[in-house]
């Protein structure tokens, strides 16, 4: 995410109730630009991932209630991290159950929220948390590539300065 | 006179709109056409005995209920996701799904009809 480029935003959820509202909800509350695309299966976003490039992804735990035979959550976070092991995921169930709560942390979650009445704002405030961080990531790699710049343009100007008082 | 007991309760959905009727028709109309999907799914697995589809596509539709404020079914999905998933009280689900679907059934007739106030 650069400053000028919006945040990309995926949310995968076979439930278009849920998507089409946190869609909704998350563009009224971030106040930057961010672009905000929708999946009903982990298949689908998969295969959009490389075009996408999301910098978070939302992703529900069960994706295959309406469609048995459609790939999990879990399957999918899986493949998201062996790929994009820096794309930060908010793994999201109805299932408050503490081992499926962990289970999503150990396989690379950045943060796994209930499915509640409180859903939206838990995922706002997580979000709000992600691009802090995603900010000072970028503005530490701004820092560093200028500071790396200044070292090379001081060793350059003083190695020219030398061979200028060597050999002339 | 037969008075209809009121299913819904739309509170949830206009706080999360924000005074937008645009928001709100579209998520009836959402809730509209994938619950009677659900239902049938529902059935199917009901009837082939495929608990782990069963209690797939009730831990999603429970999910819906909440937006349209459905309160009177949500121990009834609650307790079919649990038995699905603990394989206990099996021949109490036909009963708790038909009382979905008739629930379900009234909750869409009003929901039309109250969709009418948000265009």
């Amino acid at each position: 995410m650069k400053n000028t480029e919006p945040l990309t935003i995926c949310i995968v959820d076979d439930d278009e109730l849920f998507l089409k509202s946190m869609k909704y909800f998350l563009q009224q509350k971030i106040s930057s630009a961010v672009q905000i695309n929708l999946f009903q299966t982990g298949e689908e976003f998969l295969k959009n991932i490389t075009e996408k490039k999301p910098d978070v992804v939302i992703l529900d735990y069960v994706l295959n209630g309406f469609n048995p035979h459609a790939m999990d959550g879990r399957s999918v976070l899986r493949k998201i991290k062996q790929t994009n092991p820096e794309m930060a995921v908010i793994m999201i169930s109805g299932q408050n159950r503490i081992e499926v709560a962990l289970e999503s942390i150990r396989e690379g979650a950045y943060d796994y929220v209930i499915k509640n009445d409180n859903v939206f704002f838990k995922i706002h405030a997580t979000l709000k948390n992600i691009i802090k961080n995603i900010t000072t990531s970028k503005r530490l790699k701004k820092y560093k590539l200028w500071l790396t710049g200044a070292i090379l343009f001081l060793v350059v100007g003083v190695g020219l300065v030398m061979v200028y008082k060597l050999f002339l | 006179m037969k008075t209809i007991k009121k299913y819904i309760d739309l509170t949830y959905l206009k706080d999360l709109s924000n005074g937008s009727n645009e928001f709100i028709s579209q998520m009836i109309s959402v809730f509209m056409v994938q619950t009677p999907e659900a239902l049938d799914t529902m059935e199917r697995c009901l009837n082939s005995k495929d608990w782990t589809g069963l209690h797939a596509v009730s831990h999603k539709i429970k999910a819906s209920f909440a937006f349209m404020g459905i309160k009177e079914l949500e121990p009834v999905i609650i307790s079919i996701e649990e038995n699905c998933l603990k394989r206990t009280n099996m021949e109490q689900l036909p009963e708790m799904v038909s009382k979905i679907k008739s629930v379900c059934e009234v909750a869409i007739e009003q929901l039309e009809i109250e969709k009418k106030l948000f265009i």
